[in-house]
């Protein structure tokens, strides 16, 4: 049995209650999705399980989760919390948000978003934070362009795997090609879309990282991780993704990660949950 | 500063002989030192199962075999295979016995490994219990507490000694150094540097 999950919920309830009524604000409704649902191959992440001669994954990833319910085309601008396992019993609590076609181009879906994580991160106080953007597209053009084995490399891209790279029967130029864009890092990248999205957001804790790629391969091309050098783990991130041709964006926080690095600001005992 | 988990033990020495070739010297502990400061390093000794969750968690770097990374399914950046620690993780049973993978339904399976041992066989879609052990894995089989092991062999000396034999070869297994992702992000210059000077000489 897990311990001191009372205790635990009151550090978590307390960081959700602040970034809750700040989704809220931002016109995002909540959505509650089951905890277990019948197995698809559509849905990541999750424990796997039997029941009654019928599978069923529990507790999802959420994106992938939301985007096998849709039934039709229509504008989502939705939150959630929920806690995700990780095929394991093992799950961590996430709150995030997805923004699923309408009419806001999708470049400002992701400045809205990006701009969304940088006021939750100061509401609770953590400072320091950055947030960087990668790209996969960047990676498609150098596999298309040299045909290379999409799984193989975004295998070691994903690992940063050197030795994987180096091990690949590709040409030269290819192996070059995907060494300098795992290495690309800066405050700029000579593309104009993700430049005009630094450029919007216009504060020093965006980067570019080509060399950041998310582990779901439902992202289309511009992924975002977040993180300070105050904790070891991820606070979050996210990516953009096409749903019935609907460009789309979405991204998820760390609860778990969130609520150690608020508690000096936000306190550590119950007294704060008080109503009086 | 770079801080750098080293697993206690063969793997140590072994690790510390690859630094030295670009100029990094792994200052060993002192009596029951865990953590040693020296020359741009925070050099920091754990039991080896600890050196992943170690990296996991925050510290920036370590080395590990690729056995304990996997059982543990880290979530670390693993960017060299390092030229050390090579063996395999195997299927090991009674000499005596004359068996394949596909007669073991039900067998019970003694293991450091559990996880990757029920991976293995749930893909091969063969059932059996398994039972985790943290030691002395010879022993199991012989006290009739398992009717197999799976564990990680090198020579095969220690198998052989104690009556048994290697049926199946599961995976081959390495040393690996290992990066926290938020560090090669906080700390990319340094951990690029490190990483391009050891995959030079290796």
């Amino acid at each position: 049995m897990y311990k001191d999950t009372v205790s635990n919920s009151f550090k978590l309830g307390r960081v959700t209650k602040i970034i809750r009524d700040m989704f809220y604000e931002l016109d995002y409704s909540e959505i509650f999705l089951p905890a277990m649902d019948r197995y698809s191959p559509e849905l990541r992440g999750g424990l796997k399980t039997a029941f009654n001669n019928e599978f069923y994954v529990i507790k999802p990833d959420v994106t992938s989760h939301l985007l096998s319910s849709i039934i039709k085309e229509e504008e989502l601008k939705v939150f959630y919390v929920s806690e995700v396992l990780d095929g394991t019993p093992k799950g961590k609590w996430q709150i995030g948000t997805e923004w699923i076609g309408g009419k806001v181009v999708l470049k400002d879906k992701i400045i809205e978003q990006i701009l969304t994580v940088k006021a939750i991160l100061k509401a609770l106080g953590i400072a320091d934070f950055m947030i960087d953007i990668g790209s996969l597209r960047k990676w498609r053009e150098i596999i298309e362009q040299y045909h290379l084995d999409k799984k193989t490399v975004y295998e070691a891209i994903e690992k940063r795997s050197i030795s994987a790279m180096g091990s690949m029967n590709i040409p030269g130029k290819a192996r070059g090609a995907l060494m300098g864009l795992l290495q690309k890092r800066g405050k700029t990248c000579d593309d104009p879309f993700i430049d005009g999205i630094i450029g919007a957001v216009n504060d020093d804790c965006m980067m570019v990282d080509f060399g950041t790629l998310r582990h779901f391969d439902y992202y289309d091309d511009i992924v975002i991780e977040i993180y300070t050098r105050n904790h070891g783990k991820m606070l979050g991130g996210g990516g953009q993704y096409v749903n019935r041709g609907q460009d789309c964006f979405g991204f998820a926080l760390d609860l778990g990660v969130l609520s150690q690095l608020a508690s000096e600001t936000l306190g550590n005992s119950q007294e704060g949950d008080s109503n009086d | 500063m770079i801080n750098f988990v080293l697993p206690k033990g063969r793997l140590m020495k072994k690790a510390a002989t690859v630094l030295e070739k670009i100029g990094v010297s792994v200052k060993e502990p002192e009596d029951r030192e865990l953590i040693v400061k020296d020359d741009g390093f925070n050099w920091i000794f754990s039991r080896v199962f600890d050196v992943p969750v170690f990296v996991e968690n925050g510290i920036d770097v370590g080395i590990s075999g690729s056995d304990v990374i996997d059982e543990l399914g880290a979530d670390v950046f693993v960017p060299l295979e390092l030229p050390f620690g090579q063996c395999r993780l195997s299927v090991i049973t009674s000499a005596q016995k004359d068996l394949k993978i596909e007669q073991m339904t039900n067998y019970r399976i003694a293991t450091k490994f559990p996880n990757m041992t029920k991976a293995f066989f749930s893909d091969a879609g063969i059932e059996v219990n398994v039972i985790k052990l943290h030691g002395s894995m010879e022993l199991a089989p012989k006290i009739g507490i398992a009717d197999a092991i799976v564990d990680i062999v090198d020579s095969g000396n220690t198998i052989r000694a104690n009556g048994l034999k290697e049926i199946y070869k599961i995976r081959d297994v390495g040393a690996r150094l290992i990066v926290n992702r938020v560090s090669q992000k906080t700390k990319f210059q340094e951990i690029n540097d490190l990483v391009e000077r050891l995959a030079g000489v290796i």
